[in-house]
C-alpha cells in the first residue's frame, strides 16, 4: 500500500471517529428518539466518508449539530456547556476533514501545493473556540436579567452583525 | 513554450462556508426553540470564522506561468509539466492534473518561496494520438478555505507519436527493382557485397581482377559485386475496426507496426508509402527520406479521427501509390470482409504481400454461458477460415501481438514471393 493510500485511510478513519463521536453525544440524553437521531447522524457520517457525496456530508453536519445541541440542552449544569464546546470543536474538525473526503478519487489525486500560513489556519479557529468557551462560561453563570445587561447584549449582537456584514 | 499570464480569480463560497453557516443556524435555532441560551455556544466558532473572512480580503488575480515540454513526443516519453503561481501567503493552492489521454502523472517537486509556489510533474503518455491537452486545474483557496477560485491552464496541443520497435532490421527480397539503394540484390552491379567471379573481358577495371583465382585458373578473372537496390514498401492499414483494450487495441498495434516499418525501411534509404483502408480511403505515395517519416507519422495519427464508413476499396488506389515491384504489408485485424477483398485485389496486382494479423483478443463471454462458448467457437472457426483463404491465395499470414520482431516474417514473405511477382 502506497504512502498516499495509507495517509488517506488514516484521514478517513480520524474523520469517522470524530463524526461518530459527535453523534455519540446523543447517548447522554438517554432518550430513544434522540439516540435514533444520533444513530442516523452516525450513519450519515459513515455514508459521507465512504462515498464522498457532498449532500451526505452536509446532511451529516446538520444532524450532528442538532444532536450536539439537544445533548447539550439535556445535560444539566456546566457539564452540558463543556459538552457543547467540545462538540463545537469536533464539528469544526469534521467540516474541515470533509473537504479532503469529497475530492474526486482518481488515480492522480488532487495535489495540495501549499496550505497557507499556519497562523492563518490555526489562530482564527482557536479564537472561535475560545469565544465559544467564554460564551459557555457566561451562560453557565446564574444571571439575573437587568436593563443594562439586556442593552449590553443588544449592543454586542449589533456589533457582531456589523462585523459580519462589513466587508460583504 | 512557457505561458505567462495574469489570471483573474473569481472566488465562490465553498461547501465549508455553507456548512459553517448551517451549524450556526441549527444551533441558534435550537437555542431559540428550546429557550436555552447556552446552545449558542455551538454557533460561536462558526460565526467567528465567517466574520473573519470578509470577501473584500480576497485577492483578485494571480500571476502564473506554466509549460508542458515537449509538446511532441513518442509514447512512453517523459514530459515535464512545470507550474509557477504567485498568490498571497494566506492562500492555499491545490492543483489537479487530469490527463485527457491514457498516461501517468507523478508529482516530482513542490517548493514555496514567499508568495511564489513552484511545482513540477512528470507526465508519461501511454497512447499515441493528438490531444488538445488542458489538464491542469489550479484551485486557489482563500480565507480558511471558505472561498475557492478555480482556473484552468491551457497547455496547447500535445502530439504523441506511436512507439516503434516492431522491425529490428530492414530485410529485402533478392530481386529488386532497378533503383539504387542499400539492399544487395541478385543482379550484378557496383555494390560492396561479393557476388562471384567471371573471366576478364576488355574494359574491366584492373583493380577488380581476382589475382588468386586468376593464378589458379591461368586466366584472368574479375570479381563481381552485387548491385545495391532500394525496396519499395507499402503499408496497407486496415483501420475500419478497432478492437481490444485501449493501448493494445488493433488500431494501436497497427499504427505502431506501421511506424516501426517506416522507421526501419526509411532508415535504410528505402521508399515507404501508406494506404489507409476503412473510413475514407487515403494514401501516401512511396518516397524516401526523413521528411517521409514525418509525413507517415502524421498520416497514421489521423486514422483515429476518421469515423467515416464511406470508403473505397484498394482498386481505387492509384498506381503511383502502389507501384509495381512494391512489397505490401497489410496490417489488419481481419475482422472486416473488405480487408480480405483488398488482399485479393493486391494479389491481382502481382505485388509481394504479407498480412499481419493484429487482433490479440477474443470476444468476451461469461464462462457459464453455453451459447457464448459456442459463439466463440464459431468465431474461432471463422478466423481459421480467413487464414485458410489467405493460404489458398498464397499470402503469408503472421499473427502479431505487439511484441516480437516482424523482420523474420517479412523475410520469409519476401523470399517466398512468386516469380511473376518479383520485379
Amino acid at each position: 500500500m502506497s504512502a498516499v493510500r495509507i495517509r488517506l485511510a488514516l484521514r478517513l478513519g480520524a474523520l469517522l471517529v470524530v463524526g461518530v463521536g459527535v453523534a455519540a453525544t446523543a447517548l447522554v440524553t438517554g432518550q430513544r428518539g434522540i439516540i435514533l437521531v444520533g444513530g442516523t447522524g452516525a450513519a450519515l457520517v459513515l455514508g459521507a466518508v465512504a462515498t464522498g457525496w457532498r449532500w451526505a456530508g452536509s446532511a451529516s453536519v446538520a444532524v450532528l449539530a442538532a444532536v450536539a445541541a439537544v445533548a447539550g440542552a439535556a445535560l444539566p449544569g456546566p457539564g452540558g456547556t463543556w459538552l457543547l464546546v467540545a462538540a463545537a470543536a469536533a464539528t469544526l474538525a469534521y467540516i474541515v476533514g470533509l473537504d479532503h473526503v469529497e475530492r474526486p478519487r482518481r488515480s492522480t489525486p488532487v495535489v495540495s501545493l501549499t496550505r497557507g500560513s499556519l497562523a492563518a489556519r490555526v489562530v482564527t479557529p482557536a479564537l472561535g473556540l475560545a469565544g465559544a468557551g467564554l460564551v459557555g462560561v457566561v451562560a453557565a453563570q446564574p444571571v439575573v436579567p437587568s436593563v443594562p445587561l439586556v442593552v449590553l447584549g443588544l449592543v454586542a449582537g449589533a456589533a457582531a452583525v456589523l462585523v459580519a456584514t462589513r466587508s460583504r | 513554450m512557457t505561458t505567462v499570464r495574469e489570471l483573474p480569480l473569481t472566488f465562490v463560497p465553498t461547501p465549508r462556508l455553507r456548512r459553517l453557516a448551517l451549524v450556526a443556524a441549527v444551533s441558534l435555532g435550537a437555542a431559540i426553540i428550546l429557550a436555552r441560551g447556552e446552545l449558542a455556544v455551538l454557533a460561536v466558532a462558526p460565526l467567528v470564522l465567517l466574520a473573519a473572512a470578509p470577501r473584500s480580503a480576497l485577492p483578485t488575480s494571480a500571476s502564473a506561468s506554466w509549460e508542458l515540454a515537449p509538446l511532441r513526443c513518442v509514447e512512453e516519453d517523459e514530459l515535464v509539466l512545470s507550474l509557477q503561481i504567485v498568490v498571497p501567503t494566506t492562500c492555499a493552492v491545490e492543483a489537479d492534473v487530469e490527463l485527457a489521454f491514457s498516461g501517468e502523472v507523478r508529482l516530482d517537486s513542490v517548493s514555496r518561496d514567499g508568495p511564489t509556489t513552484r511545482a513540477r510533474w512528470l507526465v508519461v503518455p501511454h497512447r499515441w494520438g493528438r490531444y488538445r491537452a488542458e489538464p491542469v486545474t489550479v484551485r486557489v483557496l482563500a480565507l480558511h478555505g471558505l472561498y475557492a477560485a478555480t482556473v484552468r491552464l491551457p497547455l496547447g496541443e500535445l502530439v504523441v507519436y506511436p512507439g516503434s520497435g516492431a522491425v529490428a532490421r530492414s530485410v529485402a527480397p533478392r530481386e529488386l527493382p532497378a533503383r539504387s539503394g542499400e539492399h544487395p540484390s541478385r543482379a550484378v552491379g557496383s555494390g560492396v557485397e561479393f557476388a562471384g567471379v567471371r573471366p576478364y573481358t576488355y574494359g574491366d577495371r584492373r583493380r577488380d581482377i581476382d589475382w588468386r583465382t586468376s593464378a589458379r585458373q591461368s586466366q584472368l578473372f574479375v570479381r563481381q559485386y552485387a548491385a545495391e537496390r532500394a525496396l519499395t514498401v507499402v503499408m496497407v492499414l486496415d483501420v475500419a475496426v478497432d478492437a481490444g483494450v485501449p493501448g493494445r487495441s488493433t488500431l494501436d498495434l497497427t499504427v505502431r507496426a506501421a511506424t516501426g516499418l517506416a522507421q526501419t525501411y526509411l532508415g535504410a534509404h528505402d521508399r515507404v508509402g501508406v494506404v489507409a483502408l476503412g473510413g475514407s480511403l487515403r494514401w501516401l505515395a512511396p518516397a524516401a527520406g526523413a521528411r517521409q517519416l514525418h509525413r507517415i507519422s502524421e498520416s497514421v495519427m489521423e486514422v483515429r479521427l476518421d469515423d467515416s464508413q464511406v470508403g473505397g476499396g484498394i482498386d481505387r488506389v492509384p498506381l503511383a501509390a502502389l507501384p509495381a515491384g512494391a512489397f505490401v504489408c497489410v496490417l489488419s485485424p481481419l475482422l472486416d470482409e473488405r480487408a480480405l477483398e483488398a488482399v485479393r485485389d493486391l494479389r491481382a496486382r502481382h505485388v509481394g504481400l504479407l498480412v499481419v494479423d493484429v487482433l490479440n483478443t477474443e470476444p468476451l463471454v461469461r464462462r457459464s454461458s453455453t451459447l457464448g462458448g459456442l459463439a466463440v467457437r464459431v468465431w474461432r472457426m471463422e478466423r481459421e477460415a480467413v487464414a485458410t483463404k489467405l493460404a489458398r491465395l498464397g499470402v503469408p499470414l503472421l499473427r502479431w501481438n505487439g511484441s516480437g520482431d516482424l523482420s523474420p516474417a517479412l523475410l520469409h514473405a519476401m523470399r517466398s514471393m512468386r516469380p511473376e511477382v518479383r520485379a
